[in-house]
């Protein structure tokens, strides 16, 4: 016994009651009873089945890996897609504005600022005396 | 000046109790993930501790057995929800404990004319066995389940009142109030056992 009898020491404990307690109580010594017994509680559990969670895991792994396989797959694609049509846009942007023959005059192009007309202070100072 | 044992030695036993606890918890992981032999080994290692806990809750050695494989298959069960880092051992025995428990209430009713015939007996005389025998089973019938749980847990198997608590769901108090009462009423009812053992 892991606690052996070390109790009879302990406060009110009747030892000749403890000894006929333990003559009582004293578990079957024999090595074949206990084989009996483990094979007993064996033979209870054979139709009894382990359901852990990560043995359910277990049984989709391979689908869940083929599965996350397929999305990464997938995803790429997509991402290679979508990157091959933004270039052929800038590209077919840039050629139509090549290719459109449009004329910008000079002042335009060379021009720094608003223009003002030449009278423009006057007119500020006296709107209804201009 | 103590008999403490040399330091090597408790070194030694240290060890040994390291490597034990690693080799149940091993046996603990794999039971978990389903294999059955490892199942065995801990029905090998812990089968009589909780012969021992069913047999101190119940009044015979049948209801005993009963509760003993109820607290396998039920600790086999319920394995998913057991925490390696736990004592397999305690968590065990509680399920035991609680089959034993349920076997008890449901042989309350139970005549203490069929209590257990597999009861040992010291005495050499087997009249005197006999009646010894009877004595204390009628003075065992007359204690709840809890307080004979109690007694025999602690005086018998030597637990302390706090792992008795752990064992039943009572508080600690509660199974030292126990022991007390079922003490003096054995010893009420078996007043003259010095006499006669």
């Amino acid at each position: 016994m892991k606690h052996g009898f070390k109790s009879d020491r302990s406060a009110g404990a009747d030892p000749a009651l403890s000894a006929l307690l333990r003559s009582a109580y004293a578990p079957p010594a024999e090595d074949a009873y206990w084989e009996r017994l483990e094979q007993r509680v064996l033979a209870r559990l054979s139709d009894t089945p382990v359901t852990a969670w990560w043995n359910v895991l277990s049984e989709w792994r391979l689908i869940g890996a083929a599965a996350a396989l397929l999305a990464v797959a997938l995803t790429g694609a997509t991402i290679v897609r979508e990157l091959s049509n933004a270039q052929t846009s800038s590209e077919m942007a840039a050629g139509a504005v090549i290719e459109s023959g449009f004329s910008v005059d000079e002042a335009t192009l060379t021009a720094r600022g608003r223009r003002l007309p030449p009278d423009a202070p006057e007119r500020y100072l006296e709107p209804f005396g201009y | 000046m103590t008999d403490r044992p040399p330091l090597a030695l408790v070194g030694t036993e240290s060890e040994a109790r390291t490597a034990d606890l690693a080799a149940e918890r091993a046996l603990v992981l794999a039971a978990q993930t389903g294999d059955r032999s490892a199942f065995a080994g801990l029905v090998q290692r812990h089968q009589r501790r909780a012969y021992t806990v069913a047999r101190a809750i119940v009044l015979s050695h049948e209801d005993a057995e009963d509760a003993v494989q109820e607290g396998f298959l039920h600790a086999y069960r319920a394995l998913e929800r057991f925490r390696p880092e736990q004592a397999f051992g305690a968590w065990l025995h509680r399920i035991v404990a609680n089959a034993a428990l349920d076997i008890a209430r449901r042989r309350k009713v139970r005549d203490t004319d069929e209590l257990p015939e597999t009861l040992a007996s010291p005495h050499r005389d087997p009249a005197e066995a006999k009646e010894l025998r009877e004595r204390l089973d009628a003075a065992l019938a007359t204690l709840g389940e809890r307080q004979r749980a109690v007694i025999v847990l602690h005086d018998v198997e030597g637990y302390k009142h706090a792992e008795i608590g752990d064992l039943l769901g009572i508080p600690e108090g509660t199974a030292r109030s126990d022991l007390h009462h079922a003490r003096t009423q054995l010893r009420r009812l078996l007043g003259n056992l010095r006499s006669t053992s």
